[in-house]
């Protein structure tokens, strides 16, 4: 057998086909090479499981680990079938939700898909570009004038996202094994997901600042977001301070319009 | 093409992952380098990239990758190499290693290291991905023998033959985990003495101790144990064939304690030592001495 067909071969079996040339090639002084090629099976499914456990961790404690280990174990497969899963973890929140609808014990956990959907985001957020130091002095000396011009840059880590659940304490509440289910009653609201001096933070937002934040990563420039220039300029300062705001910038002539 | 080996790094090093970088820097261990996982690092920032150049700004720190998949049929992820060679640069490594295998499914998280057969074939095809990936990074780099927990009955070189020969053609050095040969001398019964016989030792730059695993009567490459007695025999062999060559302690689950990791640092380092003054020569092979720098 040629390498690439072994290889072919060896990543068929890895997905659960049957290969019976690949059988006859195989050889182990230990186990049959249908045990042989079970056990890389099972090591491939083990290290998907422990990366998404990783990824996922206040969903794994949620699920448990029998749930929790099917979930990976088929997200596994899907990626041992050829799904073109990119980012690793990109896409198990959308298939918690369907594991989750379809699994009647798993109803009270309804904020799932929300709470999975935040845990990439802090995913994405760790790994994120390091942001530039912020040049105060170019917006400082720029004619008041010109400054409804000007573009603002959102930090690299940032995330933005709605639940209907208050998700931060949820979360917190499930990584520090302490009871859940009353925070329910709680309100849930718009949250900004970012890194700050290499610590990752969830805070609350208004929706003002959540639409603004939206615009300004749509590229809007200031005069462009919807908003009265005052108000831009009252929240500037926070969203700076707060790290959601990493550069101020003025477009150049020929860069064309972002889309809004 | 750069030789840019750093000798200095003769001694003993220890992997990275898992430790508590806060500890080690205000402990300072005496370990002679850290190992990085390459895969873990390939970011453009967050705290585990500024936690290495933390690290790296009082120990050197190599790195080592399980995602070039160098002999996968599939093409070279060429901004995969990019990020490696971006990522080498910004903490000056001593070098860069990864393994003789293919890995599935592109570099999707598998992290399973799958065993390429040891045919002509295999080898003409490693060889000239390894001079591909060289030539782009601009250094020579290290391969490892993986844990094998299956063998072809096609292949017709032992471990040892290809990965020598493998070496010459691609000009490339050896990082030979000893804790790895056993594993495969016990699921394969591939002789582990016979593969630190056949490697060149001017091509040998390094070796990796680590705990082994078993399952079902098989014998699992695991890194999640202190290096195991049998392994520790292998490696007096091979620091007497390979005297002075850096040797990394490697850990990757169950990780423990600094200050446990460092039981295994510290043996070896005596080992090491042994081999170097010589007070156990070796049978029928001469021992080295201590390499000189470069």
């Amino acid at each position: 057998m040629r390498l690439a067909e072994l290889q072919s071969a060896l990543d068929a079996a890895l997905a659960g086909k049957e290969c019976p040339e690949l059988h006859r090639l195989v050889v182990s002084l230990k186990q049959s090479p249908e045990d042989c090629l079970a056990l890389y099976r099972q090591l491939l499914r083990r290290a998907h499981v422990n990366a998404l456990q990783q990824l996922f961790p206040a969903c794994a404690r949620l699920l448990g680990q029998d749930h929790f280990q099917l979930l990976a174990e088929f997200y596994s497969a899907q990626i041992a079938a050829g799904a073109g899963f990119d980012p690793f973890g990109a896409q198990f929140p959308g298939l918690m939700e369907s594991y989750r609808s379809s699994h009647a014990e798993l109803e009270p956990l309804v904020f799932l898909a929300d709470l999975a959907t935040l845990e990439w985001h802090l995913q994405e957020a760790r790994s994120a570009r390091d942001d530039p130091a912020l040049d105060l002095e170019s917006w400082a000396s720029l004619p008041r004038r010109q400054q409804h011009r000007m573009q603002a840059v959102v930090s690299y880590s940032l995330g933005l996202q709605y639940s209907r659940w208050p998700l931060a304490e949820i979360r917190d509440a499930v990584i520090t094994d302490r009871p859940w289910q009353e925070l329910l009653a709680g309100k849930g609201g718009w949250l900004c997901i970012h890194r700050h001096l290499d610590r990752l933070c969830i805070e609350p937002i208004s929706e003002t600042q959540a639409r603004m934040l939206n615009g300004i990563r749509q590229g809007l420039s200031f005069d462009s977001l919807g908003y009265d220039l005052n108000l831009v300029q009252q929240l500037l300062p926070l969203m700076i301070a707060r790290g959601w705001i990493c550069r101020l910038r003025m477009p150049s002539d020929q860069e064309p319009a972002p889309e809004s | 093409m750069s030789d840019y080996i750093h000798w200095s790094l003769a001694g003993t090093g220890l992997s990275l992952r898992g430790c508590n970088v806060d500890e080690i820097l205000s402990e300072r261990p005496d370990v002679r380098w850290f190992e990085a996982l390459v895969d873990a690092h390939i970011v453009d920032g967050g705290e585990r990239l500024h936690n290495l150049e933390r690290i790296r700004e009082h120990y050197p720190v190599t790195l080592h990758g399980l995602g070039l998949a160098l002999g996968s049929t599939s093409p070279l992820d060429t901004g995969y190499l990019v990020r490696i060679r971006a990522l080498a640069d910004r903490i000056d490594a001593s070098w860069i290693s990864d393994h003789i295998c293919f890995t599935s499914l592109g570099n999707c998280f598998s992290h399973e290291v799958l065993p390429l057969p040891y045919t002509e074939e295999a080898l003409d095809h490693i060889a000239s991905r390894i001079m591909q990936v060289q030539d782009f990074l601009g250094r020579r780099i290290l391969l490892e023998n993986p844990a094998r927990y299956l063998g072809y009955n096609h292949s017709t070189l032992s471990e040892g033959e290809f990965m020598a020969e493998m070496a010459e053609r691609a000009d490339c050095y050896l990082l030979l985990d000893v804790n790895n040969s056993y594993v495969t001398q016990h699921n394969l019964g591939a002789d582990a003495l016979d593969t630190i016989d056949c490697l060149p030792p001017q091509r040998v730059r390094e070796i990796h101790l680590a705990g082994y695993d078993e399952r079902d009567g098989c014998m699992l490459g695991g890194h999640n144990n202190p290096v195991r007695e049998p392994v520790w025999a292998l490696y007096e062999a091979a620091q007497k064939r390979f005297t002075g060559t850096p040797t990394l302690i490697e850990w990757e689950h169950d990780i423990p304690d600094l200050k446990d990791a460092l039981r295994d640092v510290r043996r070896a380092k005596r080992v090491m030592h042994r081999a170097q003054n010589g007070l156990r020569k070796p049978a029928g092979v001469p021992a080295q001495g201590v390499r000189s720098p470069g």
